[in-house]
């Protein structure tokens, strides 16, 4: 593995537990280019950091207790991947949705690409469709 | 012996030829029966390479032009991720339960694989958007926080 994946490898697991675990969105935001692209933003979101502002207070307003935790952290050249899961609990209204109250575990998975030490593409995030049946907003389904 | 590189082709071969042209006899040269995978709320775990052949078979079934784009191939190590987008028309069997109802639903995806070391995928992450095409389906109510990716 050469220098710049272990570096993307580094950044990744700090970004994890030393910003989002803490929820400090003015540092969320040092992490994100001025002209990041949020490939999975939901309808409406506008794109760049102005987005990202609006996602990230969003998902901090609506889950106050929201947790990632790693499994891995996947690197290649300028990409980076973490896998985990997100726990948290509806407590605050969440764009659209006003507060369920309850609690939620779902699968993550993140994929950014690097430049200057900031993520300046950005796909995936949480399953939505399983975020959706545990705060009981969607009929539950499947199995 | 695996390698990233090698881990890549046989990715790539798993979604055109097992996934996009339906040959089933391709799961066993790809997949381990070992293979496990772990999903999302919708299709939490399935176990053993078998599922997968009676998993692609329904689908297909479903949609018959069901298509998979493999958008990107990230590798390190045993593990390739990737990020797919899917398209098709539910004009074939029902699905879910679901006759068919003629709509065209598309999403977007993210799978880890991991390869043992002969190269044949025995673990795989997948996190699939597809809450439009459940909505598409009726299994779901439209709602506005659905993800829209590009």
């Amino acid at each position: 593995m050469g220098k710049v994946e272990e570096k993307n490898k580094e950044f990744a697991r700090w970004y994890v537990e030393e910003v989002f675990n803490k929820h400090d969105l003015d540092k969320v935001l040092t992490c994100f280019a001025e002209d990041i692209y949020g490939h999975s933003l939901p309808a409406g979101v506008p794109n760049g950091i102005q987005g990202i502002t609006i996602w990230f207070g969003a998902l901090f307003g609506g889950f106050p207790d929201i947790h990632a935790d790693v499994d891995d952290i996947i690197a290649e050249g300028d990409m980076v991947i973490y896998r985990g899961q997100m726990t948290l609990t509806h407590t605050g209204q969440f764009l659209v949705l006003p507060p369920t109250n309850k609690k939620a575990v779902v699968p993550v998975m993140e994929v950014w690409r690097i430049k200057d030490n900031k993520i300046v593409d950005h796909w995936g995030g949480i399953d939505t469709f399983g975020l959706m049946s545990q705060l009981g907003v969607i009929p539950p389904m499947g199995g | 012996m695996s390698s990233p590189e090698k881990n890549k082709v046989n990715l790539m071969r798993f979604y055109e030829e097992v996934i996009n042209q339906g040959n089933l006899d391709a799961v066993d040269e790809l997949m381990s029966p070992d293979f496990v995978h772990h999903g999302e709320t919708l299709f939490p775990q399935i176990i053993g390479n078998q599922p997968i052949k009676m998993g692609v078979g329904g689908v297909r079934g479903a949609y018959p032009d069901g298509h998979t784009i493999v958008e990107d191939m990230v590798a390190e190590g045993d593990t390739v991720v990737c990020r797919l987008s899917w398209s098709g028309t539910h004009k074939g069997t029902p699905f879910m339960g679901v006759p068919a109802n003629g709509a065209h639903s598309t999403w977007h995806g993210i799978s880890t694989y991991r390869f043992n070391d002969e190269g044949k995928i025995i673990e795989r992450w997948a996190n699939m958007d597809v809450m439009s095409q459940l909505q598409d389906m009726g299994l779901v109510p439209k709602f506005e926080m659905g993800g829209a990716g590009d």
